[in-house]
């Protein structure tokens, strides 16, 4: 089987799962990661075959793509940020919205001008999964920040510090924790700035979402109770007044259908509070500060 | 010369007689004489003479400007040593590589004076045959290259490495196909040079090949050099698909763009303000965020004042396609900027410095004949296909265009305003 064969077919089992476009690129990273050849060198050299090795990885990625897992597992790969992190059942995907706030922190750490007053800034990120958000701030800050990531599980801790050490060289502080216990934070200083991207998703929700999520990423990381659907911000708010430095301020993501009501909230607390836009213009992110 | 001090005479007569007891011992020239000969040194002293003011000649105006320059800039007599102070506040005149190439220019054209004389010694012409050709040579280098390099500003865009973006023209598939090669064919040149090649986008044609592609060069230099490939370049050959073996000729078109360093762009003199960028995401509608979880991550960018448009998708991530389209419109940017401020210079000077239109066809690879012709360079450029796309051939004509380029730059320059 040729390269190309191997791309071909593969589209055409994917097309029973997944629009045109998306296939087309879930077949191009299966492809490139089974063969170590880009697209490009892929076209030029479309037939050569594939190893025998090679042809029975083909063969198991699409078995488990073909049950609905999503293509990062499959790979073991996520792109954030530039950066290539390892994932598995253990973690939430990165997404591309958690990389716009990554943005928008990194833009305002760098407006604060830290380093002119000779400061590091302090960061503690509250439930980092597969350790996207800390990782990417302290590679885009380097060497101007002191990173803690904390997580409820461990396997998402474990993902997360071997990220670290491929991709940080692994100056962030891991520490497992269950943020939602008031009892815990008692441990945990003061920082400058602290991001999350906690669970978000409404169980009432899950049925306009698709298997990919639902029968194989960690609930854990993505549902909250319908009846209280902003534990988590309430809790994050809560935590800030009293671990949050002088000037320093909170980056979250959020439910697009929940802006204005985690807005209010972080109102009601005594912050200050301001509503972003993703890029496709939805309610994502809040940055709120005291 | 008359200014010229005692000792540089004398040092030239021993260099001169150095090398004349150097060549005599290997020839054993002093024992063979005959009548014939001096006939045959008058042609060859005239020879050599006329070679030497034809190259003259050729470069009167700028002989001319050094000359004027000698006359009225006391700094540039001979030996003349610049304060540091004046050194600073001198423009390139003051130089040191400017300097230095007139001093040298200055020897050779006295050197040469000297040695024409030897041919009327009949025991000293074959080595004025010799050092008339090698002084001749080397005055040619420096009058064609050293001299209006040192002369000229230094170029704004030697830093920055490029961009190459090519499109298939006409010739479907034959077009995509030569798309492909030409995209070899500049990754190749890269590695020589050693710049680094990267393909940033790419969209396949129909039968092998692409439609498009934009190659990334990295490394100093590389826009330089690789500036006056835009354009469209012209294929003539029998396509492997022809039964019939008809010759077809197809085009591709390419434009290369400057590429400036990322760390240095988010300074102030960046010329993308983020006001000006619309950013679009090109996913499909419905949920985002932690709702689903989707591969697609083009992203669209819009520079309003210019309406200028990049997309991207090629990269693993929205925030990777982000950065690539970015810098690409940082790229069509300085390339309006670099053109603009060329057509505002010309437009001062008045002059008639040919810079390639991008419509305009600069280069034919003919397969039947094998041989490239650069159509700027005329027929002197042609080179055959496989040195082309060997990174050799393509090398000889880029060193060509780059001279001519300066040249034209240098009448610029020489050109009273």
């Amino acid at each position: 089987m040729t390269m190309k064969e191997a791309y071909l077919r593969l589209l055409s089992r994917l097309y029973e799962l997944y629009a045109d476009r998306e296939a087309a690129t879930i077949a191009d990273w299966v492809i490139e990661h089974i063969t170590g050849m880009k697209r490009i060198d892929r076209i030029v050299h479309k037939n050569v075959l594939l190893s025998a090795p090679q042809q029975l990885q083909l063969a198991d990625a699409t078995e488990r793509l073909l049950q609905h897992e999503p293509v990062q597992y499959v790979l073991g790969e996520a792109w954030f940020a530039g950066m290539r992190f390892y994932v598995d059942r253990n973690v939430l995907i990165p997404r591309p919205e958690t990389e716009e706030l990554v943005e928008w922190t990194t833009e305002e750490i760098r407006n604060t001008k830290y380093e002119v007053q000779n400061q590091q800034p302090t960061i503690l990120d509250i439930g980092t999964g597969s350790g996207c958000i800390p990782i990417a701030l302290y590679r885009q800050l380097l060497p101007n920040a002191s990173v803690t990531a904390l997580d409820v599980s461990e396997g998402a801790l474990k993902v997360a510090k071997q990220n670290a050490i491929a991709l940080a060289a692994a100056p962030i502080d891991f520490l497992l924790l269950d943020f939602l216990n008031e009892a815990e934070w008692q441990q945990l200083p003061l920082y400058d700035i602290i991001t999350s991207n906690p669970p978000y998703i409404k169980q009432a929700e899950a049925a306009s979402m698709n298997r990919n999520v639902l029968d194989f990423e960690p609930a854990t990381a993505l549902f909250v109770e319908d009846n209280d659907p902003l534990i988590f911000y309430r809790k994050i708010a809560a935590f800030g007044k009293t671990h949050l430095a002088a000037k320093g301020a909170l980056f979250v993501e959020i439910n697009e259908a929940l802006g204005l009501a985690t807005i209010d909230l972080f109102k009601s607390y005594g912050y200050q509070a301001l509503l972003r836009q993703d890029l496709q213009g939805r309610d994502r992110m809040i940055k709120a500060w005291l | 010369m008359a200014d010229s001090p005692p000792s540089d005479g004398s040092r030239r007569v021993m260099f001169l007689l150095r090398r004349y007891l150097r060549h005599a011992s290997q020839q054993s020239i002093l024992t063979q004489r005959s009548f014939g000969h001096s006939l045959s040194c008058h042609s060859k002293k005239l020879e050599a003479i006329a070679t030497y003011e034809q190259l003259v000649h050729e470069h009167a105006p700028l002989i001319s400007y050094l000359e004027g320059l000698t006359a009225h800039d006391p700094l540039l007599r001979p030996h003349a040593e610049p304060s540091s102070e004046d050194a600073g506040a001198r423009n390139y005149k003051g130089t040191r590589n400017f300097r230095i190439a007139l001093e040298h220019f200055r020897t050779l054209k006295a050197t040469y004076e000297d040695t024409v004389q030897l041919f009327d010694s009949p025991e000293l012409v074959d080595l004025a045959i010799v050092e008339t050709d090698t002084l001749i040579s080397d005055l040619r280098f420096l009058l064609k290259h050293d001299l209006p390099t040192a002369l000229l500003p230094s170029s704004e865009t030697e830093e920055l490495s490029a961009l190459v973006e090519l499109k298939a023209g006409v010739g479907g598939s034959e077009s995509s196909l030569f798309v492909a090669e030409l995209l070899r064919m500049y990754s190749r040149f890269s590695r020589q040079n050693e710049w680094e090649p990267t393909v940033l986008s790419s969209s396949e044609g129909d039968s092998g090949g692409f439609k498009d592609a934009i190659l990334e060069i990295k490394g100093t230099g590389a826009y330089d050099a690789l500036r006056w490939e835009s354009g469209v370049h012209r294929v003539q050959r029998v396509p492997t698909t022809e039964a019939s073996g008809r010759v077809h000729t197809s085009t591709v078109a390419a434009v290369v763009l400057p590429l400036s360093d990322e760390s240095r762009m988010n300074g102030a003199d960046d010329l993308v303000k983020p006001e000006d960028v619309r950013v679009e995401v090109m996913r499909a509608r419905g949920a985002g965020g932690q709702h689903v979880n989707k591969t697609e991550s083009a992203v669209r960018l819009t520079h309003l004042p210019t309406g200028i448009t990049v997309s991207m998708q090629d990269e693993r991530s929205q925030h990777q396609n982000k950065r690539r389209a970015y810098q690409i419109l940082r790229a069509r940017l300085m390339d309006l900027k670099l053109v603009r401020d060329q057509a505002e210079r010309r437009a001062v000077r008045k002059s008639l410095v040919r810079t390639a239109d991008r419509g305009e066809k600069i280069r034919t690879y003919n397969y039947q004949q094998n041989r490239v012709t650069d159509h700027r360079l005329g027929k002197g450029s042609m080179v055959s296909c496989e040195a082309i796309m060997e990174g050799v051939g393509l090398r000889m004509l880029v060193d060509g265009l780059k001279d001519k380029h300066l040249s034209e730059a240098l009448e610029e320059v020489l050109e009273p305003t």
